[in-house]
C-alpha cells in the first residue's frame, strides 16, 4: 500500500477514474468526481488511512457524490440530454461491452445507476449497498428492480451489432 | 427483451472500465494543490495565529479589538464585497504561459504567494499583476508541503526516503536555504528568531509515528526526542497525539467537525499546546461549547449565540442572528491575527456535504459578511473569477 496520499494518488488514479466512467458514463465527470472524491480524502488521510481500506472510502465517495452532484444539477438543467452516441462506443463493444445497454444505463436517475455499478460492478450485496449510500435495504432492492426493468427492455444492441441487423 | 440483463449489465460495466479514457497527465497535481488549499484553509488561523502570540510576547501589547466589544448582527450581513470593499482584488484569470493557478496566502503589501499549475509557487503583485519568481532551488521535484512563519516561507519537495526542507525570507528578496533531508513525509515548519522546528511522519502499516527536529542552514537535523509523538498544528505550538491501540507512536487526535446538536450536548475540550520553542504549555480555557481553538482565541456556541474568546478567557464577544440546522456540522478558520474568523456550516455527511451557511467574522469591530468560497492564509478566494478579499488590507 501507498507510503503517503500522494503514492496513493498516483498509484490509483487510475482505477479510480475509470470507476468514475462506470459511475457517470462521461469521462468529464469521472475526473471531476475522482478529483473531489481525493482531495477530501486528503483532507482526513491520516484516518483513513489508518482504517487500511483509503480506496473504499474514495470509491464510496464518488458514488454519493454522483448522487448528489446529480441532484443539483437538476435543479440547474431540467433537461438532461444524452448524446446520440458515447465516442467510446466502439471499444466498449470490443471490450465484450454492449453499447445499446451502456447508453441505457447513463439514461437511469443516478440512484439507480449508483445501485447497479454497487451491485454488478462492485458486486456488493444489499446491504452492503445500504449501508454505503445510506438507505434501506428495501430501497437498494426496489431502486435496483426498477432499474433493472427498464434495462430488460432495451435491445441487445450487441446481439443486433454482430449480426448486422 | 433481454433473458439475461444481469449478466449482460457486469460484462457491460467492466467493458465501460477497460475501455475509460485515462486521467489527465496532471490529475495528480490538481488533487495536490485543491488538498493543499483546503488544508491551507484549515491550517490558516493555526499556523499564523502564532502572530498575534508572538506580537505579544515580543512587543508586550497587542490590541486586537476595542475595549468595549462589538456585537455582531448575523441575520444582517451583506456579501463580504460590500462589508470590506477596500479589500477585494482582482487578480489575472491566468499567469504567464496561460497558466491556472491558486492563491495561496496573502503576505501583505499588496503581495501575494500564488501556486501556479504544475509550476513551483510564485509572488504576484496584486496591482500591476506582475509576478516575481522565489528564489528557492525546487530542484524540478514535487512540491511537497509548505508554511509561512512570521518572516520566512518553508517548503519541501519529495527527495530519496523522505522530503528536503528550504527556507526563504517572506518578502523574497534573500535566497532561499537548504535546512536538511527529514527521513520522513507530511513535513510542517515552525520558525523562531531563525531556528526552524519540524514535525515530520512515518508511517508503519497503519501506525504513524511523529518526529519533531530542530533545523538550520548547513547543519544536519537535529532529532528533538522529548518531541516525539507531538505534531506542529500552530507555529511553535505542537499537540500531543492520542494513543491508538497496539501503537507505539501515536495519531494526533483528529479535530472533527462536529455537529452542532453534539456541540451542544457533549462539549469538547481544547488541547493542551506545547511551545516547542519556549516550553511553554497551554490549554485554551472554555467559555461555551467549543466549536474550534487555536493557542490565540476559541469560537464556540452558547444559547443561540456564536462566541468568541481569547484562549486564556478574556475578551469575550457575542453574536446575534446566528440561526443554524442542529443537525449541521460547524467548523472556524481563524486568520494569522485571531483577527478574523470564517464559521461555516454544513450538512453532516461528510462524503456528499454541501455548505449551508459560510460568514466572515471581523471580531475587532463586529462586522461580519456572507461569502461563498474560503480563507486561505490572510486571503478568502471570493470563488467569482479570480477575485480575492485581502485581510491584511483591512484596518
Amino acid at each position: 500500500m501507498a507510503d503517503d496520499f500522494e503514492s496513493f494518488v498516483r498509484a490509483r488514479m487510475s482505477a479510480l477514474v475509470r470507476y468514475g466512467y462506470v459511475l457517470s458514463g462521461n469521462p468529464h465527470d469521472a475526473a471531476d468526481l475522482a478529483q473531489e472524491a481525493l482531495a477530501r480524502l486528503g483532507e482526513r488521510w491520516p484516518r483513513v488511512r489508518a482504517t487500511g481500506d483509503p480506496e473504499g472510502y474514495v470509491r464510496t465517495t464518488m458514488a454519493r457524490l454522483h448522487i448528489s452532484w446529480w441532484r443539483r444539477r437538476r435543479r440547474e438543467h431540467p433537461v438532461r440530454t444524452v448524446p446520440e452516441q458515447g465516442y467510446h462506443d466502439a471499444g466498449l463493444l470490443a471490450a465484450d461491452g454492449d453499447t445499446g445497454l451502456w447508453r441505457a444505463v447513463a439514461e437511469l436517475p443516478p440512484r439507480q445507476r449508483v445501485v447497479l455499478v454497487l451491485r454488478y460492478f462492485e458486486q456488493l450485496t444489499d446491504e452492503e449497498i445500504a449501508h454505503e449510500l445510506g438507505v434501506s435495504r428495501v430501497t437498494v432492492r426496489s431502486q435496483a428492480s426498477r432499474a433493472l426493468e427498464k434495462l430488460r427492455q432495451v435491445d441487445n444492441f450487441r446481439i443486433a451489432e454482430l449480426s448486422g441487423r | 427483451m433481454r433473458n439475461d440483463v444481469e449478466g449482460d449489465l457486469a460484462r457491460t460495466l467492466q467493458a465501460a472500465f477497460d475501455v475509460a479514457p485515462p486521467p489527465a497527465p496532471a490529475f495528480p497535481e490538481a488533487v495536490t494543490r485543491i488538498r493543499r488549499r483546503r488544508r491551507r484553509r484549515r491550517s490558516a488561523g493555526l499556523t499564523g495565529a502564532l502572530g498575534a502570540l508572538l506580537a505579544v510576547v515580543s512587543f508586550g501589547v497587542v490590541t486586537l479589538r476595542p475595549a468595549a466589544a462589538v456585537v455582531a448582527d448575523f441575520a444582517q450581513a451583506l456579501d463580504v464585497r460590500e462589508v470590506w470593499p477596500e479589500a477585494v482584488v482582482s487578480l489575472p484569470a491566468r499567469l504567464y504561459g496561460n497558466l491556472d493557478y491558486t492563491v495561496e496566502a496573502a503576505l501583505g503589501n499588496d503581495t501575494f504567494l500564488v501556486q501556479p499549475a504544475e509550476r513551483p509557487p510564485v509572488l504576484l503583485i496584486g496591482s500591476t499583476w506582475q509576478t516575481r519568481p522565489l528564489d528557492g532551488d525546487f530542484r524540478d521535484k514535487a512540491l511537497s508541503s509548505y508554511d509561512i512563519t512570521a518572516h520566512y516561507l518553508t517548503w519541501s519537495t519529495s527527495a530519496d526516503s523522505g522530503r528536503d526542507v528550504f527556507a526563504q525570507p517572506r518578502d523574497g528578496d534573500a535566497a532561499a536555504v537548504y535546512l536538511g533531508h527529514l527521513p520522513d513525509t507530511d513535513v510542517s515548519v515552525a520558525e523562531s528568531d531563525g531556528v526552524f522546528y519540524a514535525t515530520a511522519s512515518t508511517r508503519h502499516g497503519n501506525d504513524i509515528d511523529y518526529h519533531m527536529y530542530r533545523l538550520a542552514a548547513g547543519q544536519a537535523p537535529v532529532p528533538v526526542s522529548s518531541g516525539d509523538g507531538y505534531a506542529l498544528v500552530s507555529g511553535p505550538w505542537a499537540v500531543y497525539g492520542t494513543p491508538q491501540p497496539g501503537a507505539a507512536n501515536r495519531l494526533p487526535r483528529p479535530w472533527p467537525e462536529p455537529s452542532l446538536a453534539r456541540v451542544l450536548t457533549a462539549p469538547r475540550q481544547a488541547p493542551t499546546y506545547w511551545n516547542v520553542v519556549t516550553g511553554q504549555r497551554m490549554t485554551p480555557v472554555r467559555r461555551a461549547s467549543i466549536i474550534s481553538c487555536t493557542p490565540v482565541a476559541c469560537v464556540g456556541h452558547d444559547n443561540g449565540s456564536l462566541v468568541s474568546w481569547d484562549a486564556d478567557g478574556s475578551n469575550e464577544v457575542r453574536t446575534s442572528g446566528f440561526t443554524m440546522n442542529l443537525r449541521d456540522r460547524a467548523d472556524a478558520f481563524f486568520s494569522s491575527s485571531g483577527r478574523f474568523v470564517q464559521v461555516s456550516t454544513s450538512t453532516p455527511r461528510a462524503a456528499d456535504s454541501e455548505v449551508t451557511s459560510n460568514h466572515l467574522w471581523d471580531r475587532a469591530t463586529g462586522k461580519v459578511g456572507t461569502l461563498r468560497g474560503g480563507m486561505a492564509f490572510n486571503v478568502v478566494d471570493l470563488d467569482v473569477d479570480k477575485s480575492v478579499l485581502d485581510l491584511t488590507r483591512i484596518r
